[in-house]
């Protein structure tokens, strides 16, 4: 019943620059629904979104990974919350979540997963669930794995690299090219349907 | 109402996690029609690395749910209220809508506000003097009674209230009431056909001098959401009140906080714990004019007030339903959810299984652990794998 609250709605010039933003990966309906939940996240009306606010999200809470999501939404403006969406929208391509992941894993940001990235995810996924001692030799694990995956490339003629994997030597820390190879078909789950303004 | 059930609030979380990943599914078969020439690949790492292909499985549909609930989630939804739809847009609408604009606050509002207070002030002494000058308890009770009643019809006329009441009138045999919640206007709406007793939340300002002088006439029992120990007290009045004789019946709204009017959140038990037939009440309101939803945490009650007195109508359809009784191998959580049902399917709500709780008080993170115990048994299992190939 009220004229149109126009100060509300983005600007055409405004869903462009979000548009490019993500690699224009989000549709302008996309961005439009997304700045509608981005304001009701934000609900002091900061322009950038609180973990504190986040929590309160019942579903977010009760998610294993919560605190880590949390931390890097934590502070970020409209354009980089749609930058992340942009990386679980069906149309991004694998290459982009392998990158989305990659950022999501290195918690020191150093550009490789290593031992503590490992274990501090593991910490969070499994909570008391995994032995202290355990966590350390599943990282390990990965790491020697990693190693296998990255050499397993070149020796193209042995099919049972697996074999020879107790001694293998592992790697510092698992970059972009080895994340690929070991996620490989899995990354086609990493996707959320966004929903349109229209 | 306040009481919360370990139990309840886990199988209600555990349900929606089981219906988002199932969505998922179903969705996700869209997606892996795609062609995928990585999945035999995908199969090799499996084989040759287990355990990092087990970490990124087990991470994947997590992060993957985490981002949805980021993006929409089925709790926030309950408490947003209708998106304005502007149809002034053009030139013959426009005129007229400016003419609405100026007739609901310019005439209508000052009509309204002045026979509210009015109303108030006739209330008000009408009655301090059947409070102070009558003596014969039942007689006094029944007059006060009937005096908050006609206060309560003073407030919906204030907002033009059109209320249709379908099914059979309450009447004084049934004790327990139970409604759907969407604003504090839902107990004025109730009361203008009948003098329940009800449950709420103890407020302050003008609304709090109500209840206490006022409410206590008819038997109100309030709570206070930031006192724990105030839960046992409340059940206690709550029970001593059912077994009294000549009480008013009790209205409860289980929800125990507002809702939009579209979606209905999980009922709490409390009130079908108490053996007898709880009569649902389904409140519906029509969008059309205004949204009756009340977002307390947005706007104070005075406001919602000032929106609905300057809106053309308030248009409410309430339902008196069917009284049901608890069967007999039935628990109060099941008993709960086939009233929510009834309600919610005759007022048209989505049922949620959310506790409207977790607006003031975070989860109980049962299903957070059930999760992580399992992806620590796939670690473990990959690991023992690896260990002997």
């Amino acid at each position: 019943m009220g004229i149109s609250q126009s100060t509300l709605n983005l600007t055409q010039s405004e869903v462009d620059e979000v548009h490019k933003y993500c690699d224009s990966i989000l549709t302008a309906g996309e961005i439009e629904s997304l700045y509608r939940r981005f304001r009701s996240l934000d609900k002091s009306h900061k322009g950038f979104l609180g973990a504190e606010e986040l929590v309160r999200i019942p579903e977010v809470a009760l998610n294993p990974l919560s605190h880590r999501l949390c931390v890097i939404l934590d502070g970020s403006n409209f354009k980089e919350f749609c930058d992340l969406v942009a990386s679980f929208s069906p149309a991004a391509s694998p290459q982009r979540r392998y990158m989305f992941l990659l950022q999501f894993l290195d918690i020191d940001g150093d550009g490789v997963i290593g031992v503590s990235d490992i274990i501090h995810v593991l910490r969070q996924m499994a909570g008391t669930y995994l032995d202290e001692n355990l966590l350390e030799d599943v990282a390990n694990a990965m790491l020697v794995e990693a190693a296998s995956l990255s050499s397993g490339g070149k020796q193209t003629s042995s099919g049972n690299a697996a074999k020879e994997l107790p001694g293998g030597v592992p790697l510092a820390g698992i970059s972009l090219d080895i994340l690929e190879k070991a996620v490989s078909s899995a990354v086609h789950d990493l996707w959320v349907e966004i929903p349109r303004a229209w | 109402m306040l009481f919360t059930s370990k139990s309840q609030q886990e199988l209600a979380a555990l349900h929606l996690l089981e219906r988002t990943s199932e969505e998922r599914a179903r969705s996700g078969s869209g997606a892996a029609s795609l062609p995928n020439p990585k999945k035999r690949e995908g199969m090799d790492v499996a084989a040759k690395a287990p355990v990092l292909s087990a970490f990124m499985q087990g991470l994947i549909n997590p992060l993957s749910d985490g981002a949805a609930s980021v993006v929409d989630d089925s709790f926030s939804c309950c408490f947003q209220s209708q998106p304005y739809e502007p149809w002034n847009w053009n030139f013959y609408l426009f005129p007229l809508w400016c003419v609405g604009v100026v007739v609901r606050h310019g005439f209508l509002f000052p009509i309204r506000l002045l026979s509210l207070l009015l109303g108030m002030v006739l209330f008000i002494v009408s009655f301090t003097v059947a409070n102070n000058a009558i003596s014969d308890v039942t007689k006094r009770k029944r007059i006060e009674s009937s005096l908050i009643v006609f206060m309560c019809n003073v407030f919906v006329w204030s907002w033009t209230g059109v209320v249709r009441f379908h099914g059979p009138q309450p009447s004084r045999g049934a004790k327990v009431f139970v409604a759907n919640h969407t604003s504090m206007i839902d107990f004025i709406v109730l009361e203008s056909l009948f003098p329940f007793a009800v449950i709420m939340q103890k407020h302050g300002g003008w609304v709090g001098w109500f209840q206490t002088r006022i409410l206590n006439a008819i038997g109100c029992i309030y709570f206070d959401r930031t006192d724990s120990s105030d839960r046992a007290v409340v059940a206690k009045r709550i029970k001593e009140h059912v077994h009294a004789s000549g009480s008013n019946p009790l209205l409860i709204f289980p929800e125990g906080t507002c809702v939009n009017n579209e979606h209905c959140v999980m009922f709490k038990r409390s009130a079908f714990d108490l053996d007898v037939p709880v009569c649902p009440i389904a409140i519906k309101y029509n969008k059309t004019f205004v949204d009756a939803f009340w977002n307390s945490k947005r706007e104070s009650f005075t406001m919602h007030l000032y929106k609905l007195m300057t809106s053309w109508a308030v248009v409410a359809d309430v339902w008196f339903l069917e009284p049901m009784e608890k069967l007999q191998d039935e628990s109060s959580i099941d008993f709960a959810a086939r009233v929510q049902k009834m309600i919610a399917e005759r007022a048209n709500l989505r049922v949620v299984p959310w506790d409207g709780m977790y607006k003031y008080v975070a989860p109980k993170p049962e299903t957070r652990e059930r999760r992580r115990r399992a992806f620590a048994e796939l670690m473990k299992s990959s690991l023992q794998k690896e260990k002997k190939p």
